[in-house]
């Protein structure tokens, strides 16, 4: 029988470590006192970038183009920071993990495995901590102006430094070399936040044909902790965000990863140091993970490499294939790896991914097919990417009419069952016949009664719709008509003015560019933007205006940006580009004919009388 | 004392210990002898806490080593596959092993350090292998571990400073009863060190013998005679074996398995022309007590 009386025979005393309290932490300190001693290259280097793109920018106040870069690099550096530091601070302090030589006699001094683990991760913790405190103090001391959201942006980014220290520092415990260490602890801060629901994302597009909405919307990263600390429009860690949950979250998360770590740590075989993982059948696991992303990933870009005809039931074992030598190469340290056991690897990856795979096309979790009952629905929020509402194409509208809702239920059932056969012409809507190839972005947001939402976003080609009832219904309810009434959307959105840019692009010494354009700042100007969008055959009256400018054009290009009340202004979704052309006689006169054409010119000369 | 029972160690389908068991008592220094992958070093790491054996019990009087700092502050282990904070000078790694240690002798350091003649304000990234062995050396002595663990010590060490070395050790094994424990994978390189020598093969101890007791057993005899029957009788003596016998004109040496008194008077008694005891080496003692048959033995020997 196995005994485990490793502790107990001779000094009768189970895990007895033989250090009191004081002890504990006088040992810890000698250790990370000598960490400190050896490593202080970091703190000063985390110093020096915090010094770069923090204070100096703020200290020096630069007016200039330069330093709206370099405060840009501010708010994204701190999401890069969070990340960098912990993983240069966990592979220079666990190095010694790595060396045969190094772990033996590191292991044979006075220092318990535990408190190596402790004084490690405090040491780590301060080398960021400290130049971070300092470089905050020093904000608010000489620039009290830039104070505002200092203590959530400090508290944030000590947060997501730890959480990766954490994180790291566990990556190291299953690793073995310093190259496996970097690979796992990307491996494990992306996997399982963001390969995963990329790989989810890509299985729905792939097998459904289908898009999910987050999908396009960064939201893929949303979860992983700097960027859903940061607010949405500019990775600013000091703008809203998740609430207090999600910190209490983060740090649950971080502390569990800490006492993995610390549990990893005493069962780590370290005649395996040098190896890629200490932990065998992590190797499996990684590998395996490897495969199943890996077929996301490569299977997506091969779906659109071939221009979204690449078959998914080829495109995702092949991608798994090469994901999976690759990985396997990585974790044996070798281009030999077809042997037994990595037959054996393969055969468990690929049962894996079989089952997601059926999972999805059986749809087990019923997500896919699932279509809320009406009772169940308080209300609906529905956009349809090619028609106009507000000023924008995406612009959900709120659905409350019952009727309207069971409409909405009736396309939801419709893209379900897309395989309904569809007469393309019954459908006639100014905005809708022209574009008969063009994918329709369908976007359902239900709000349930229970208090959740259900969220599902498809892309489908216009024949698909173009027969459908429901789809009539839903635009011609008042809701939805309210919706597409531009001055409606004017009133809704207290829009102050609207911008319509201009730009010509020229050819100049061997390169094109953007020469200037030209503003329409006036609500006045609505409902001729609003035909404009609408009716793209009229685009080419701005070429007609610049055909008075003396330089040769090429095209033009023209799209909407609005202003918001106190905010910059955001360009919309609808912009296009047009090549200048030879007759511009109908252009000229439907201008004239709406009355716009003297006050484009007007504009247009003075634009060019400027920029000239 | 050093207690060791009954170790089992497997890497993955290899027995690296297979119930390896050794004793070494207080101020004795034991031999661990064994050819390349017979399992030394991973029962000098098993035995230093460093890897957790699957079974079996290590302990240093009678207290475990494993994440144990008491038994870990009086034991000093010197590995083959040194290691020292590449930044650190000599001088530094001082006071690293200061600040761990409670027992420090910091004039001993100095003493030792000027003695072996090491430049102490060096990186020891520039040391060479020799000079990285003194310095463990010197570190481990300095901290006057009551349980020292070695191994391969001397490879890479000049003749002087292994006899250095070896003079420290055993001034220690003397004057503190220090329990040393030494791997090696020569026999000759234990000659006249060791009290105990333990042989290795396959992860077990497949011999073990205390030299004092093999040294009083086994000797090396120079005879002649005047007549060549008498030094045939020499077989025929009771309490008397003759392990080996090897003639050179009229001498004649003998290896015996005897009381050595019993063997001078017994030899006496026959009135040889010529009598000597000659010293027996540790590589001698081995070949004669098994008769150099058993493969682990001659791997280690020739």
């Amino acid at each position: 029988m196995k005994s485990n009386n490793y502790y107990s025979e001779h000094s009768g005393q189970v895990r007895k470590t033989g250090e009191g309290f004081g002890e504990y932490f006088r040992l810890s300190r000698v250790w990370a006192g000598e960490n400190l001693k050896r490593f202080w290259a970091i703190p000063a280097f985390v110093m020096l970038c915090y010094l770069l793109t923090l204070l100096l920018p703020i200290m020096t106040d630069f007016d200039t183009s330069y330093a709206e870069s370099i405060a840009g690099f501010r708010n994204a550096g701190l999401t890069f920071y969070s990340i960098l530091f912990p993983l240069i601070t966990t592979l220079t302090l666990n190095r010694y993990l790595f060396g045969t030589g190094s772990v033996n006699v590191t292991h044979s001094l006075p220092l318990t495995r535990g408190r190596l683990w402790f004084s490690n991760f405090l040491c780590g913790l301060l080398m960021m901590w400290v130049p971070t405190a300092i470089t905050y103090a020093l904000i608010a001391v000489i620039e009290p102006d830039h104070i505002a959201g200092l203590e959530t942006s400090f508290f944030k980014l000590i947060l997501c430094q730890a959480f990766y220290l954490t994180l790291f520092n566990l990556a190291a415990i299953l690793t073995g070399n310093i190259v496996m260490h970097i690979i796992t602890s990307a491996f494990l801060t992306l996997l399982p936040l963001a390969t995963v629901l990329a790989f989810l994302a890509t299985l729905e597009m792939m097998i459904y044909g289908f898009q999910m909405d987050w999908f396009l919307n960064r939201q893929i990263f949303g979860f992983v902790p700097p960027m859903a600390m940061t607010a949405n429009d500019s990775y600013n860690f000091a703008g809203e965000s998740f609430g207090w949950w999600y910190y209490v979250l983060v740090a649950a998360f971080a502390i569990a990863l800490y006492a993995a770590g610390a549990y990893l740590y005493s069962r780590r075989k370290l005649e395996r140091a040098g190896d890629s993982f200490v932990f065998k059948p992590f190797q499996l696991f990684f590998v395996s993970c490897a495969a199943i992303a890996g077929g996301g990933v490569l299977g997506t870009l091969f779906w659109s490499l071939w221009g979204g005809t690449f078959p998914w039931n080829l495109g995702l074992p092949l991608g798994a294939a090469i994901a999976f030598a690759i990985a396997k190469m990585s974790a044996a340290k070798t281009l030999r790896i077809f042997n037994k056991g990595s037959l054996c690897h393969l055969a468990i990856s690929f049962a894996l991914l079989l089952i997601v795979l059926g999972a999805f096309e059986f749809d087990l979790f019923g997500m896919e097919r699932h279509v809320p009952d009406a009772d169940e629905i308080v209300s609906a929020d529905v956009s349809f990417g090619v028609l106009p509402t507000g000023l924008d194409l995406s612009k959900p509208v709120t659905i409350t009419d019952p009727e309207v809702i069971d409409a909405v239920r009736e396309i939801h059932e419709l893209a379900v069952n897309s395989d309904v056969s569809l007469r393309p012409d019954y459908f006639q809507s100014d905005y809708v016949d022209r574009y008969e190839n063009r994918s329709v972005r369908i976007i359902i947001d239900y709000a349930l009664k229970n208090g959740r939402t259900f969220r599902r976003a498809w892309t489908a080609t216009m024949p698909m719709f173009a027969d459908s009832d429901a789809f009539r219904r839903v635009i011609d309810g008042e809701e939805f008509q309210a919706a597409m009434n531009i001055e409606n959307a004017v009133k809704d959105k207290h829009i102050s003015g609207i911008h319509l840019e201009l730009f010509h692009s020229r050819y100049y010494e061997g390169y094109y560019g953007n020469i200037y354009g030209i503003s329409l700042n006036s609500v006045e100007y609505a409902p001729f933007l609003r035909a404009l969008q609408a009716d793209r055959d009229k685009v080419d009256f701005v070429a007609a205006a610049y055909t008075e400018l003396p330089d040769a054009l090429f095209e033009v290009e023209i799209g909407l940006l609005d202003y918001l009340e106190d905010e910059d202004p955001r360009r919309m979704s609808d912009w296009f580009r047009v090549r200048i052309g030879d007759d511009y006689s109908n252009t000229i006169q439907w201008l004239r004919e709406q009355g716009y054409y003297d006050a484009l010119t007007e504009q247009m000369r003075e634009a060019s009388e400027y920029t000239d | 004392m050093i207690k060791v029972e009954n170790l089992h160690k497997n890497f993955d389908e290899l027995a690296a210990l297979n119930d390896f068991s050794i004793n070494v008592k207080s101020g004795s220094v034991y031999g661990l002898i064994g050819i390349n992958g017979s399992g030394k070093t991973t029962a000098l790491k098993a035995i230093t806490g460093i890897i957790r054996p699957d079974r079996g019990d290590v302990s240093f009087d009678g207290e475990a080593v494993y994440e144990n700092l008491r038994v870990k502050r009086r034991m000093g282990f010197i590995p083959d596959d040194l290691h020292f904070f590449g930044s650190y000078t000599l001088k530094d790694s001082a006071e690293f092993y200061r600040r761990l240690f409670p027992r420090w002798d910091n004039s001993r350091y100095r003493e030792m350090s000027e003695i072996f003649g090491l430049p102490v304000r060096k990186r020891m990234n520039r040391f060479s292998k020799g000079m990285l062995k003194q310095a463990a050396f010197i570190l481990t002595m300095a901290a006057k571990p009551d349980f020292l663990i070695l191994d391969e010590p001397i490879d890479g060490l000049d003749p002087i400073v292994r006899k250095l070395v070896w003079k420290y050790i055993m001034a220690d094994a003397a004057e503190r009863n220090m329990s040393v424990l030494v791997s090696s994978h020569n026999l000759r390189e234990m000659e006249g060190v060791c009290d105990t020598v333990g042989i290795v093969d396959k992860g077990r101890i497949v011999l073990e013998r205390d030299l004092d007791e093999l040294r009083s057993d086994i000797h090396k005899v120079q005879t002649a005679w005047s007549k060549p029957a008498d030094g045939d009788a020499i077989a025929g003596l009771p309490n008397l074996k003759v392990l080996r016998r090897e003639k050179s004109g009229a001498v004649e040496h003998l290896i015996i398995r005897a009381n050595r008194e019993l063997l001078e008077v017994k030899i006496n008694e026959m009135r040889p022309l010529l009598f000597d005891m000659l010293p027996l080496s540790l590589e001698e003692i081995f070949i004669y007590e098994l008769g150099g048959e058993r493969d682990e033995i001659k791997q280690l020997l020739f």
